[in-house]
Parts: structure tokens; C-alpha cells; sequence
């Protein structure tokens, strides 16, 4: 279950940090340039680096973050999500699709950026979930679902907040290349049953 | 797909366009995952980094002098398990003696601790004193990209 969530339905050209996301929350520009609203969708004006980050605060440090992303072929950067996002410094991991081409799971550290680990194949042709899993002790990307690439990098540990950003569809227009169906979700290391399968257990057990 | 470990420079400035990468992040079909720490300035800590490397074709990471192939060539997989199952079934002892000394001299000359590493060592926990060289955290196994 996320603990926020956003289809960026709104109406065209607003930009993110006027729009309220599906779960209620607010954005805040972090670093870049503005992201707007098109065809409920949401995609970056330019193509500095940019990265939002969402008023609503993960229960831990450990959690996910996904977005459905397109772009209009493989020549094209691609939105991308982030995590463990400082509110005051241009902290954060992300994990996106970039012109090179391929999948990159990034670490920006007071604005410094550095590759941890890129995959190339599966371009986001057609729409395809990126999630970046954040765990202490690992970093992940996964496409459509499929680990892509893993990382041990654990030097940003604090909470932050859970984002949106990157891309830029490339000449024009900048709507080629866009992200939806946004969300974060909190990691319980503890897994297990959720509380319908649980009281059926029991209950069975008695029977 | 065939995986290989490697050691390879980091290059780039830190902008958004030329990120600190391995070296062997910009050949073209392959994918990887390297271990980058960072200053607190958010540059990298070392030069080098260890790269878990996927890909069809490595002729070319072979030809570029900077970067090395962990164990000169001896070691690959088809994929992450079959690469971590042959490292642990070989032990340093099953190196070439040419290709041991070789290891031995550039890993030293990085400044990874070799003490203890005897020709039973599997070569599986010299790569894991590389990784723990550059970043305790986590696990060699979670290194990867397929």
C-alpha cells in the first residue's frame, strides 16, 4: 500500500509545485527546472537535471518509489524517481532512463553526480515502470517488474523523501518524454501476512 | 548473459552530462554496476572502482589498457550465478603463476589488503576484499546487473 501516490491529472501547464497529488500531498522543486502537467502526465521543461521531492514522509529509511515513464525513443532522456531526497541539499538516488542510451541507477551527493550502475536494454519506447528500491543495503532499479541493476551504495542513509524528476524529451516537443502513475510505498522487513490472510489462518488453525 | 569482474578508472566531473562513472560505463553494449564512494563534496573517494560487467562482447574493455580484468582473463560466467559459483570452486592456487603474480602486483599496488591470502584462498574472497577495500557495506552478491 503507498503511502502517497500521484496520476498527475490536472490541467495542462500546471506546474508540479502548484498541483496537489492524488494522496494529497504537495511538491517542492529540489533542484532544475519546472516539470508541468500535459495530458495528465508530467514531463520536464528543459533538460537541466531536476528533482522533485513530495511533502509526504516514508516511515523509514527503507522504502520504493515508481513511475510508469516514456519516452519517444531511445535518443531521448527519460523521467526518472528518486529517493532518500534532501530538502536542503541536491541529495538524493535516482533511477532513470538517459539518452546514452540506457537505465541508470544514479547517487548525487550536494549536486556532484555519479553512475552506480547502468543496464541497456528495455527502452521506454512504450510506457514502462521504473522502480527504485531503496534498502540499507542495497540500491535497485527494476523495469516492468525485472531487477536491472544493484548497487551496495549506502554513503545517502537519511529518510528523505520520495521524488520525481530528470528527463527532457529531447529537441522537441518536450512532452515526448514524460512520467505517470507515481507512487512510494514503505518496506516492512517483516513481510508477512497481510490482515484478511491472517484472521483466516487463525481461524482455520481453531477450526 | 556473460559477466566478468573488473577494475577500471573513474572519469568524469560530476555534472548532470558527465556523471563519475567507471571507465567502462561509455562502451556500448555493456551494463554494469561499480562501486563508487563518495568525499563529502560528493567526489569520489578513489580513482578506481570494481565493476560487476555484463555483456555479449568484451573485446574491447580487453583492449583498453586502463582497465583490468580482475583475474586476467581466467574467470567469466554466463550469468551472476554461474560467475559466483566458478570464483568460489577456484582458489587463488589454480591461477596461472604469471597471471597470480600479476593479480597480486596491481591489487597491492591499489592498496588492497592481500594479507593472509594463501593459495587455498578462494578467489570468490579476493574479490570480496577488493569490494570491502572500496565500501564495507553490503554484499559482493548484490553487486550485479542482469
Amino acid at each position: 500500500m503507498s503511502f502517497a501516490n500521484d496520476t498527475f491529472t490536472g490541467t495542462n501547464g500546471t506546474t508540479l509545485q502548484s498541483h496537489t497529488s492524488d494522496s494529497g500531498h504537495s511538491w517542492t522543486k529540489l533542484t532544475g527546472s519546472d516539470m508541468q502537467i500535459n495530458n495528465n502526465t508530467v514531463y520536464n521543461t528543459t533538460f537541466s537535471v531536476t528533482m522533485y521531492y513530495s511533502s509526504a514522509i516514508p516511515a523509514g529509511v527503507e522504502y520504493d518509489v515508481e513511475a510508469t515513464i516514456k519516452t519517444l525513443n531511445s535518443s531521448k532522456n527519460g523521467c526518472g524517481v528518486g529517493g532518500r531526497i534532501s530538502t536542503s541539499a541536491t541529495t538524493f538516488y535516482s533511477a532513470r532512463f538517459k539518452s546514452t542510451p540506457q537505465w541508470e541507477l544514479n547517487k548525487y551527493i550536494a549536486g556532484v553526480a555519479t553512475l552506480l550502475g547502468s543496464y541497456a536494454g528495455d527502452y521506454p519506447s512504450t510506457a514502462k515502470v521504473v522502480k527504485l528500491e531503496i534498502r540499507d543495503a542495497t540500491k535497485k532499479l527494476y523495469v516492468d517488474g525485472v531487477e536491472r541493476v544493484s548497487s551496495v551504495d549506502n554513503e545517502i542513509t537519511a529518510a528523505g523523501r520520495p521524488g520525481v524528476g530528470h528527463g527532457a524529451g529531447g529537441n522537441d516537443p518536450w512532452t515526448e518524454s514524460w512520467a505517470d502513475n507515481w507512487s512510494s510505498t514503505n518496506f516492512s522487513a517483516g513481510g508477512g501476512l497481510s490482515i484478511p490472510v491472517a484472521m483466516k489462518y487463525f481461524r482455520g488453525m481453531r477450526a | 548473459m556473460p559477466a566478468k569482474y573488473y577494475i577500471s578508472p573513474i572519469i568524469g566531473n560530476g555534472s548532470e552530462d558527465n556523471p563519475f562513472r567507471a571507465k567502462i560505463s561509455d562502451y556500448p553494449g555493456v551494463s554494469c554496476s561499480s562501486i563508487i564512494p563518495s568525499k563529502p563534496d560528493g567526489t569520489p573517494r578513489f580513482t578506481w572502482t570494481l565493476v560487476y560487467v555484463s555483456g555479449l562482447d568484451f573485446s574491447a574493455l580487453d583492449a583498453d589498457l586502463e582497465i583490468k580484468d580482475v583475474f586476467e582473463k581466467f574467470a567469466s560466467g554466463v550469468s551472476f550465478g554461474e560467475i559466483q559459483v566458478f570464483l568460489k570452486s577456484k582458489t587463488v592456487g589454480d591461477l596461472a603463476v604469471t597471471k597470480r603474480s600479476a593479480v597480486q602486483t596491481y591489487l597491492t599496488a591499489l592498496g588492497v589488503d592481500l594479507t593472509g591470502v594463501t593459495l587455498s584462498t578462494q578467489l570468490w574472497d579476493v574479490v570480496k576484499r577488493v569490494k570491502n577495500h572500496l565500501d564495507p557495506n553490503g554484499q559482493l552478491d548484490d553487486l550485479r546487473v542482469g
